[in-house]
């Protein structure tokens, strides 16, 4: 009974977690394929919104730590925060959308 | 020799748009302040906020009154001037001519030349050294070289189809929103020039580049145009751009047109 | 004995999985203080709100809340996304581009809402 309520509550703890962290990639487990991935998913879009001048201030930092916290062991948060600068590039890249159309409102 | 006389005559038209064009996007812009600052006289925006708010207006001229900050290095980017060389190139050798020359847009290599960029080229010709963009010695010698063309007027230029794709690619830089905070030049500058962000007041966008490079109490230094556009963008959570990089000289070909008849001024403090 | 000890670890293990979401923080912030922080809400940069010095004058004064917004998911919504009411409105778009987290957007929320 004992074993069967530390199950349930691991894997209450572990959703919370799991959906702090961003979904816009598929399920990660912090593996390293999980890592290359995300990181690759930041860094293309990171690369398509500097080639417009539409890059976000903190994107590259966040992609370099992703890369650092990877080193250092940590997967399951470098997956996240290369999740987390992925994220911001799919919304720069909607802004770039925009900014097509943009001009006066006057 | 027909075919000839049409691409002349349509050349021409292209011109004439193209002028059009500014001219109406000025008069567009011009009215949006009459209508939110009703009070302030257009040859007042070279003032920026200090045209809108009493308060502020009294301590900027108490710092006028006195010795302005900006005062001795203004003096020391005459020096400079002459000292690198710059009255040697053409582009510089008269300095009221070039301060409001510039920006214009050159033909042969279908790029915006700022007076900063000229002044970075003549000094690398010069001395051989790479000038800086953003501080320091191109704000000294940029304002200096400004300060000889006070009391004339913002020319800015836009004449053909190539000069007229710049423009508006400046103009679609300055209204497009970017950066995590999802925000535009326009955003503070235009559509809310005038009121408070906390208990700053939004400087309005007509007038602004009539007293560049300037001084600013919280750089505790002078700086160039393309300085604060990096700064302003940082503020957005946008990845600032380098100085000078094309998209600035696009956008400040934009900006300084949007001020065109506006005079230039060697009031060049800012908070 | 050794079983008591497993139990004690796992329930230590567990509270640390349960606390590292809200860790970001630190301590626990009130609703009041990711409002009017700067580098948080900074709601106060264009709107004025009782309590809070120095207010912008660029959005509305944060007054009245209930009667303005009487479904309070409308409220939050506005924070979250303030583009889906006005495209071209200036406010960030807090929770869209994860300048706050959703906590910390319930927060202001409750918060303003309290207004």
């Amino acid at each position: 009974m004992k074993k069967v309520l530390l199950t349930t509550l691991t894997l209450c703890a572990l959703t919370v977690q799991a959906n702090s962290l961003d979904s816009s990639h598929n399920w990660n487990n912090g593996s390293s394929d999980a890592f290359k991935s995300a990181i690759k998913a930041a860094e293309t879009g990171y690369k398509a919104n500097l080639a417009v001048n539409m890059a976000w201030r903190d994107t590259g930092k966040m992609i370099k730590k992703a890369k650092e916290l990877y080193k250092a062991g940590k997967n399951a948060a470098a997956v996240a925060l290369a999740n987390k600068a992925h994220k911001q590039t799919i919304n720069a890249t909607e802004q770039t959308a925009l900014a097509k159309t943009a001009g006066p409102r006057l | 020799m027909k075919k000839l006389i049409t691409t002349v005559a349509g050349l021409g038209l292209l011109i004439n748009v193209a002028s059009a064009d500014v001219a109406s996007d000025q008069k567009a812009f011009i009215n949006h302040f009459k209508t939110i600052l009703p009070n302030v006289e257009f040859a007042n925006y070279t003032n920026g906020v200090y045209a809108i708010d009493q308060d502020s207006r009294e301590q900027f001229e108490e710092i006028l009154d006195g010795i302005p900050p900006y005062e001795e290095a203004v003096e020391k980017g005459g020096k400079e001037y002459l000292k690198f060389g710059l009255n040697k190139c053409t582009s510089l050798k008269d300095p009221a001519a070039a301060r409001v020359k510039h920006p214009y847009f050159d033909e042969a290599t279908q790029q915006v030349v700022t007076l900063e960029s000229a002044i970075k080229k003549c000094y690398q010709q010069q001395t051989g050294k790479k000038l800086g963009s953003k501080k320091g010695k191109i704000a000294r010698i940029s304002a200096w070289i400004s300060d000889q063309a006070v009391g004339q007027k913002i020319n800015v230029k836009v004449e053909s189809a190539g000069a007229k794709a710049a423009y508006e690619q400046g103009k679609a830089f300055f209204y497009a929103k970017r950066g995590q905070f999802n925000m535009s030049c326009a955003d503070c500058h235009v559509y809310n020039a005038g009121k408070k962000a906390r208990a700053d007041i939004l400087s309005p966008a007509l007038g602004h580049t009539t007293h560049v490079p300037m001084y600013r109490a919280k750089w505790a230094g002078m700086g160039t145009l393309h300085r604060r556009y990096g700064g302003c963008l940082k503020n957005m959570r946008a990845k600032p751009l380098k100085a000078q990089t094309e998209a600035f000289r696009n956008m400040e070909f934009f900006h300084q047109a949007m001020s065109n008849g506006l005079e230039i001024t060697a009031d060049r403090y800012r908070k | 004995m050794k079983k008591t000890i497993s139990s004690i670890s796992a329930v230590v293990t567990l509270v640390t999985l349960f606390m590292m979401p809200t860790q970001a923080g630190a301590k626990e912030m009130t609703g009041e203080e990711v409002t009017f922080g700067r580098k948080l809400g900074n709601c106060l940069a264009c709107h004025m709100i009782p309590g809070g010095n120095l207010p912008g004058t660029i959005g509305p004064p944060l007054l009245a809340m209930k009667a303005r917004f009487p479904n309070k998911a409308d409220l939050r919504e506005q924070i979250w996304d303030a583009s889906i009411n006005n495209p071209h409105s200036i406010m960030p778009l807090f929770g869209k581009h994860q300048a706050l987290t959703e906590k910390q957007i319930d927060q202001i929320t409750d918060f303003i809402y309290s207004k």
